[in-house]
């Protein structure tokens, strides 16, 4: 939440209008008063720095995926909501579930998925991470 | 090259997040930040083999096929299930024991590798199960490991971490 996301209170414009009038002496006089107007002014340049800062690294972030989907090949297509999908539901109804319960199915899933898994032979020069 | 191995909430969470691009919650983001990294840097990415069962069937829809095409199946190599039967006397879940010993163990499609380097995981209570028990699975591993044939017996712990931890 940035701090103007909310139209000032009248209360808030009237001290605003005081504050406007006075020199930069008269301002540090007012901070050295009420020192929380410092502290709060920082807090808030960080929070808005770090908020345009996040938002343009997801920006950056979903282009890139997006671009990655754009390459993914014909005869493939997005998911829509009628398409069929996890649990024997489609596209639309599963995204309806709330969290938990997709997680739910997707645990299921994965425990049959992996009842009947086989073990395989490893070739002895086969790659073994450096620990 | 390094191998990572993405557990299956990691995975669910990249797929699912792929779906509405333009609503992200934060641990999304957070995801498709690591998957994004692990590509840009070209690591071999893995997840368990049962996780590409359940996709594999909807890889006509562009989210399931992008993102199996950047991650391989990691198979049970031999001894998975021993080394999960043995870290299960060490507490943990049999589906926490059974992909830390596939991070242990697991294989390729070539049987080319014997485990990963880094298991990523969502799980907390994993993690903090892996971190305060690691010293005595790493004692418990070479007990068994010396009896083993090659490349068996060179089998070692994976490093465990949360995908918001450096990974790289």
């Amino acid at each position: 939440m940035t701090i103007m996301e909310n139209a000032p209170s009248r209360h808030v414009q009237q001290v605003a209008e005081l504050v406007r009038r006075l020199d930069r002496d008269e301002i540090r006089q007012l901070i050295w008063l009420v020192p929380q107007l410092q502290a709060e002014s920082e807090t808030v340049t960080w929070k808005q720095g770090d908020s345009a800062q996040e938002v343009r690294q997801r920006e950056d972030l979903v282009r890139w995926v997006r671009d990655r989907m754009a390459q993914y090949a014909y005869p493939a297509h997005p998911m829509r909501g009628e398409d069929a999908f996890l649990g024997d539901m489609t596209v639309e109804a599963y995204f309806a579930l709330p969290e938990a319960e997709r997680e739910r199915i997707w645990d299921e899933l994965y425990a049959a998925a992996i009842k009947t898994s086989q073990e395989h032979e490893v070739k002895p020069d086969a790659v073994v991470p450096a620990r | 090259m390094p191998s990572y191995l993405l557990d299956k909430s990691v995975a669910r969470r990249i797929v699912e997040s792929l779906y509405h691009l333009d609503n992200l919650s934060s641990e999304e983001v957070m995801v498709l930040n690591l998957w994004r990294r692990l590509q840009i840097e070209g690591v071999r990415l893995f997840v368990p083999i049962g996780v590409v069962n359940i996709l594999r069937r909807f890889a006509h829809l562009v989210e399931i096929g992008v993102f199996l095409s950047t991650v391989e199946p990691l198979r049970s190599g031999c001894y998975v299930k021993r080394w999960a039967r043995r870290l299960r006397q060490h507490g943990f879940t049999r589906e926490d024991a059974l992909v830390l010993a596939l991070a242990t163990y697991g294989t390729d499609a070539t049987g080319d590798i014997l485990g990963v380097d880094v298991l990523i995981t969502l799980d907390k209570p994993l993690l903090n199960h892996f971190q305060v028990h690691q010293l005595e699975l790493r004692t418990r591993l070479l007990t068994m490991t010396r009896q083993l044939s090659m490349p068996y017996c060179r089998a070692a712990l994976p490093v465990m971490l949360h995908p918001g931890e450096s990974v790289l």
